[in-house]
């Protein structure tokens, strides 16, 4: 029936709409932040695919510092992403796993991957690094996603797609991608 | 209007993270080669092949 599911959603949208509604996914599964970053989004995705994982491994596979990574899993413990359980073993080692809203939105993303958690890991890796920033976030994401399924659009239609958040960040984020070079004014 | 300053950076990401297999494989072109050939609809993916690696960057 989820084989069904995923083959149906995949058939009903065009590719460009797919990379809006996969952000759009991300979003949700991250307490409906967009200011989350994409590294947040790797991390979230990084413990659906391995229940039970330990921060010391996530910190290895995604080569994240250990002060950053300790930020994330704070951020999503206490947004409900995540619960933490002490290791049977040894109670310093704390168990990740997803849980909630937040893994019923990334298994609605993770629907347009064949290839599931490596699939979107794979594409995040390739936003981050299309858009130059040592930080970038799911609204960025979401306007380069936006325009790729437009094709092109007008400033103000790139913005109308985003999220209810203050005009403000949202046209600091389009300008900084202009400015980046991310996106250019035809 | 606005645009994607490289759009087949972008094509190339989902094409790719959407398939069945993540590993590029068949790159048969060398840096610099003129690069020609059965491109799908946006032109940047030769048998499941990103682009840029088609030029082997």
């Amino acid at each position: 029936m989820n084989l069904m599911k995923q083959h149906a959603k995949r058939a009903m949208t065009t590719r460009g709409q797919q990379s809006c509604l996969v952000i759009d996914h991300l979003v949700e599964a991250l307490a409906n932040d967009p200011s989350s970053s994409l590294r947040r989004a790797l991390v979230l995705n990084y413990i659906d695919e391995t229940p039970g994982v330990t921060q010391t491994e996530i910190m290895r596979a995604l080569k994240i510092s250990k002060s950053a990574m300790n930020r994330e899993i704070e951020w999503l413990f206490n947004y409900g992403c995540v619960t933490r359980q002490e290791g049977e073993r040894d109670g310093r080692e704390i168990k990740l796993e997803t849980c909630g809203y937040s893994k019923r939105a990334l298994g609605e993303a993770l629907d347009y991957f064949p290839l599931q958690h490596k699939g979107l890991h794979y594409l995040l890796n390739q936003y981050i690094s299309i858009l130059k920033q040592d930080r970038p976030t799911l609204r960025d994401a979401r306007i380069i996603s936006t325009l790729y399924d437009k094709v092109e659009a007008s400033k103000t239609e790139i913005i109308e797609d985003l999220y209810d958040g203050p005009a403000t960040t949202d046209n600091r984020a389009y300008n900084k991608l202009l400015e980046d070079g991310v996106i250019k004014n035809d | 209007m606005i645009k994607l300053a490289d759009p087949a950076a972008v094509h190339n990401a989902w094409a790719v993270s959407t398939s069945d297999n993540l590993e590029p494989k068949g790159i048969t072109a060398t840096f610099g080669a003129e690069v020609s050939g059965n491109f799908d609809q946006a032109g940047t993916v030769l048998n499941g092949v990103p682009f840029e690696q088609t030029l082997g960057m």
